[in-house]
């Protein structure tokens, strides 16, 4: 098989199990759960994913953790929220300090 | 299947502004793939269509990154579905704020992006489908056409690393995670959260990590003490 081929097939392959996984959720759960459990884990849910891809993205390359400038460039991104810049500061600033600090290292 | 219309509502454009960052750090990152798939020796149109049906950045690379190694078709899809493990947890989340009977919710469940999940999240475990919806328009439009960008003129765009991109995107989880930090137990499940996504992340296969950190907010299910 070509590359090409394989590549087609990857696409069409990978549109199947991104539409699945996807859809799996908001079709088992169709309606608001009325239970104070469910509830609570849910609403614990953001708390657990976000913080997983604040780290992953952060300070994991290439399975293994390294802290670089995209690091530094995240935790100036702390210092703005703790300041309570808007959502844009918060995030160009971490950026520019990231690109700031790839420069001078 | 008719696609209901959607009016144009303040939540909606207000997820659109509040995802723009975003949106630009997504058509420097769909260049990036765009240059690495052709690198891959995957068609350009291929991955056009990759980004436009698929829509899952980290999942694309993953696939690509097999396929350019000489990876079987299996195992590049394999790689990309794992990544993108942690949308069933999402998914489960965003469920109940979804409108309609089971197949179009499956349908308006494919409008999740990392970004837009966090922009739509309300905290309480509340979800504003607007918010999700806008978000994931203005990155689905620089997507497509960054990744066409990559394909076709890859090596005279500049390195998205240098411009500092790769800081956006957690960046942006952070503001959103630091609004969740509302008590105790939320703080101890985002520590742990972290801790098992990057444990698993450099053991487990990609994706993994992400999926099983969901696991940690179980805790809720604990019964609530009396105080």
């Amino acid at each position: 098989m070509s590359t090409a081929e394989k590549s087609w097939l990857v696409v069409g392959l990978c549109t199947l199990t991104a539409f699945g996984t996807r859809a799996f959720g908001p079709a088992a759960v169709t309606r608001v759960p009325l239970s104070p459990r469910l509830l609570r884990v849910l609403s614990l849910l953001p708390a657990a994913l976000l913080a997983a891809l604040v780290a992953t993205n952060t300070i994991v390359s290439d399975a293994a953790v390294q802290v670089g400038p995209r690091a530094g460039g995240v935790a100036f991104a702390g210092v703005l929220i703790w300041r309570r810049a808007s959502i844009i500061t918060i995030v160009v600033g971490a950026a520019a300090m990231a690109a700031l600090l790839r420069l001078v290292t | 299947m008719s696609v209901p219309r959607l009016r144009s509502s303040p939540a909606l454009r207000s997820g659109a502004r509040d995802s723009l960052p975003v949106a630009v750090a997504s058509l420097l990152i769909g260049i990036s793939f765009g240059i690495s798939a052709h690198a891959a020796g995957m068609p350009g149109l291929a991955a056009v269509v990759m980004s436009a049906i698929v829509f899952a950045g980290s999942a694309q690379f993953a696939a690509v990154a097999v396929l350019s190694q000489g990876g079987s078709v299996v195992a590049a899809v394999l790689a990309a579905t794992l990544m993108n493990a942690r949308y069933l947890a999402m998914g489960f989340a965003l469920g109940p704020w979804l409108k309609g009977g089971p197949v179009r919710r499956a349908f308006e469940g494919q409008i999740v992006s990392d970004a837009a999940w966090a922009i739509a999240n309300l905290g309480q475990g509340r979800f504003d489908r607007h918010r999700l919806f806008g978000s994931t328009a203005v990155q689905y439009v620089t997507w497509i056409p960054g990744t066409a960008l990559g394909v076709l003129a890859g090596g005279v765009v500049p390195d998205p690393q240098a411009l500092g991109i790769d800081a956006v995107f957690p960046a942006m989880f952070l503001a959103l995670l630091a609004g969740e930090m509302r008590d105790a137990e939320a703080f101890g499940v985002a520590v742990a959260g972290a801790v098992v996504a990057v444990v698993l992340t450099i053991t487990a296969p990609a994706g993994i990590g992400i999926l099983a950190a969901a696991v940690v907010s179980l805790v809720g299910l604990r019964p609530r003490r009396v105080a």
